[in-house]
């Protein structure tokens, strides 16, 4: 697993790099700004690229227009954001990138308290799975709404939607909440019947992740008028 | 006494019609009299007076008074009362056919003091040319009666002959008697009604008409003298030398009164020039409306003038800002609007008699105007001053309370977990250098709370720094913005943004006012849901935030509202509250595109 690193503050950067050599990563390179950052990618070729998204005083989104760049010339590097910020919007925006997003990741840094989860979903970017902060999957559902169709759901239910929203694959969430997977798929299926989702027929990457961009913009326009039950 | 309520535009006023439209029929029927005058001086001329000059001072009073009709007529804004001057010349001349013989004689004889009565109604007709009230009809209408009645009987009974001379022929008989002792009575009630008007007046009016009125009572004081030495039979030298003294005193008088209407007139220009120069001069001290309205009564020498200002609900204050009713109308009162730019910015209330020097009240209440306007203007600029000044320290107020919301904030929450870890830390330590056995499970689970309760305080920061800064705001613009706040608040709040990107401080501005309302909803409305829906309208950025709650707010009570205001001022906006007690409230910011 070949990785590099993108970040502005020098300290920070030499521990996460200490860090995860430690854990058996392949830091082969870092960059401080985007310049670098894209010299850097160019040069090294990684499977992933993990980017701070504010890389300037200037803008604060300079990363997430790094990642623009290199999933435009680099396809095949995976992104991962690791940010202070968790904007539900910039989440949107990264699954935004492409029409089948992909690949893509949105981890809050406190993350780096616990290295393993970080590692773990280094590789679920490089398989190609879609990673989303389940910080930002909390805070669209715990969101008031007039007409709450989340209501229709009981607890167990919530989790696993929760998870569906982070990217996880079935087996995954699985082996997240530790039962079978038939269990989940059946699950599954009340959800999306309750909140009117559209029906998981393939089990693929592509659909996986495309579950992942229409539960978020199912949890964000949930109760706008309007849209509300859609 | 004239209680007409004339409403009057400074510089509109409705002005009779101008003397170039009237001085053809005035001076049309001042050459007739002239002529009716010529012809009877031509008749009588050869009949020898006592004295040349009795006889002429006689013939040219009759010519000055047609002379001062016509001026009369035409100056005056109604021209009824050079009418009855320019009739009491001609009707003047006719005691003079008393000369001739047959039917002009009767004429003459019947007629000779007819001109006494019309000079009675001239006394009680002055200034507008009207008798008002019966007993001025009735006491003219005596006169007219008496001064022709006491003729024509004198005629029937004692069948007079023409005159040879003037004064000569004044028989003394009982008719004679009965003719000159009404004629004083008459003339005598007449000054008394002149004395009694005067006592009723007010200065305004006796400023200009006393003059007159004087004049006329000395002229009738000298022809009342005159028939009291008929009656007692004197002697006709006495009776000439009163009537040249009344020939005298008329030609005297009409000049004087002229040259004291003048001097009246170049006073008042002389007031009217200094109250512009005090306005140019203390501009700030006739701002005060107390001042103003005593510098109107000193020009236009109107001690009971008082002003009112116009409310925006159209009521009126006077200068002490209490409310005031001008529509009623008062006997003798008048009021003049002040109009600047076709604005009514003030009423003057005046006696009516002001109107008699109607361009002297225009100039001078047009001035006030001026007076007027500067001082609202003055006002307006204190006023925004006073804002810009409020608006400045209460930004810097809300600065600062921003600041200690933000160290509130950090201490509570962030500082008080970097503690802990740090106690946690400590506790860490002391276990590994204590050591024994079991050490690892103490130590991992005290590792474990410090990991727990330093993301807890990350969180917490992440939190706060986006309450702090709103980055979505810049970078993505106020749908995303809002979402954030909707993400983040205590009830449902639906958001509608249908407007792309904005002008930076128009969207801060937005952002700014939409998170203040909703903290207001949340604090204070007691409501259940919030709605936010921006849009478009008209290059304006519409902002509405609409909550079911227990609505009645006030923008006055120096609430969140208050500097709300001062926010959407600063960018040109306007700020709207509708707020009815249970209906909820609806806020609306309108925001120009550009300031």
């Amino acid at each position: 697993m070949r990785v590099v690193i993108v970040e502005d503050q020098g300290f920070f950067l030499d521990l996460l790099t200490d860090a995860l050599r430690g854990r058996g990563v392949d830091v082969v390179g870092c960059a401080g700004n985007p310049p670098e950052a894209l010299r850097l990618i160019d040069a090294t070729a990684p499977d992933l690229a993990v980017l701070d998204i504010s890389l300037s005083r200037a803008r604060d989104d300079e990363g997430l227009r790094v990642a623009e760049l290199v999933r435009a010339d680099y396809p095949d590097v995976g992104l991962l954001m690791l940010s202070a910020h968790l904007e539900p919007v910039y989440a949107e925006r990264l699954l935004a990138m492409e029409d089948n997003p992909r690949a893509v990741g949105y981890l809050g840094k406190e993350h780096l308290g616990n290295l393993d989860e970080l590692v773990d979903a280094f590789h679920r970017i490089i398989r190609g799975e879609v990673v989303i902060d389940s910080h930002i999957i909390s805070r669209l559902m715990s969101r008031r709404r007039v007409e709450d169709p989340l209501k229709r759901l009981t607890p167990h239910e919530k989790r696993i939607l929760a998870l569906v929203a982070e990217g996880r694959s079935n087996l995954g969430i699985a082996q997240h909440l530790n039962c079978k997977i038939s269990t989940v798929e059946r699950h599954l299926s009340t959800i999306t019947a309750k909140l009117s989702l559209p029906q998981q027929t393939h089990h693929d990457r592509r659909h996986l992740n495309l579950r992942v961009l229409a539960t978020l913009t199912f949890l964000r326009s949930a109760d706008r008028p309007g849209m509300a039950g859609r | 006494m004239a209680t007409a309520m004339i409403g009057v535009h400074a510089g509109h006023r409705e002005r009779p019609p101008a003397a170039g439209q009237r001085w053809i029929p005035a001076v049309l029927c001042g050459v007739a009299a002239l002529s009716f005058a010529a012809w009877t001086m031509a008749i009588s001329w050869s009949v020898s007076s006592p004295v040349w000059w009795q006889a002429a001072s006689a013939r040219l009073v009759g010519v000055f008074v047609v002379v001062l009709g016509v001026v009369v007529w035409i100056r005056r804004p109604t021209p009824r009362m050079g009418q009855l001057i320019v009739f009491c010349g001609a009707v003047y001349h006719f005691q003079y056919l008393r000369v001739a013989d047959g039917i002009l004689f009767i004429i003459g004889f019947c007629l000779a003091y007819a001109w006494v009565g019309i000079n009675a109604h001239i006394a009680l007709a002055w200034p507008t040319g009207t008798l008002e009230g019966w007993v001025d009809r009735s006491y003219v209408f005596c006169f007219y009666l008496i001064a022709t009645g006491t003729q024509i009987i004198r005629y029937l009974v004692d069948r007079p002959r023409p005159l040879r001379a003037m004064h000569i022929d004044q028989a003394h008989t009982t008719w004679t008697v009965v003719g000159s002792a009404s004629g004083a009575a008459m003339g005598l009630l007449g000054i008394a009604l002149l004395v009694h008007r005067w006592i009723g007046s007010t200065p305004v009016k006796r400023r200009p008409d006393g003059p007159v009125w004087i004049a006329l009572a000395v002229a009738a004081t000298a022809k009342i003298a005159e028939a009291i030495v008929n009656i007692l039979a004197g002697p006709v030298a006495v009776t000439v030398t009163l009537d040249a003294l009344f020939h005298l005193a008329v030609i005297v008088l009409i000049p004087v009164l002229y040259l004291i209407r003048w001097l009246h007139r170049k006073f008042a220009h002389q007031r009217v020039i200094t109250l512009l120069l005090d306005l140019e001069r203390n501009l700030e001290s006739l701002a005060d409306p107390a001042a103003l309205q005593q510098a109107l009564s000193r020009t236009l020498g109107d001690p009971t003038i008082t002003l009112a200002y116009p409310l925006d609900n159209g009521e009126y204050v006077d200068i002490h800002g209490q409310l005031i009713n001008v529509d009623r109308d008062v006997p003798g009162r008048a009021v003049t609007r002040v109009q600047r730019r076709g604005r009514l910015i003030g009423i003057v209330n005046h006696d009516v008699a002001l109107h008699e020097q109607h361009q002297m009240t225009e100039a001078a209440v047009a001035a006030a105007g001026l007076a007027i306007e500067n001082a609202h203007l003055y006002a307006t600029l204190q006023a925004h001053l006073d804002q810009v000044r409020t608006s400045r320290l209460r930004l810097a107020q809300t600065a600062f309370d921003e600041r200690q919301r933000i160290q509130r904030d950090l201490h509570d929450d962030a500082q008080q977990r970097f503690f802990t870890v740090l106690m946690l830390l400590d506790h860490t330590g002391r276990q590994l250098a204590t050591g024994g056995d079991g050490i690892r499970a103490g130590v991992a689970a005290t590792v474990q709370r410090a990991h727990a309760e330093l993301t807890d305080a990350v969180r917490a920061l992440r939190e706060l720094i986006q309450g702090i800064y709103p980055a979505v705001l810049i970078e993505h613009g106020l749908a995303a913005a809002v979402e954030n706040l909707a993400d983040r608040a205590p009830l449902p709040v639906s958001v509608t943004v249908s407007i792309g990107r904005w002008p930076k401080h128009v969207e801060i501005t937005a952002y700014f006012v939409i998170s203040e309302a909703l903290t207001n909803v949340y604090k204070h409305a007691n409501a259940t849901r919030a709605t936010v829906h921006v849009c478009e309208e008209n290059q304006q950025l519409v902002a509405e935030i609409t909550d079911d709650g227990r609505g009645g707010a006030h923008s006055g009570t120096g609430s969140g509202l208050t500097s709300l205001r001062h926010r959407v001022d600063a960018v040109g906006g306007s700020l709207a509250v509708h707020s009815e007690p249970d209906k909820g409230t609806t806020l609306v910011a309108v925001l120009p595109r550009s300031t």
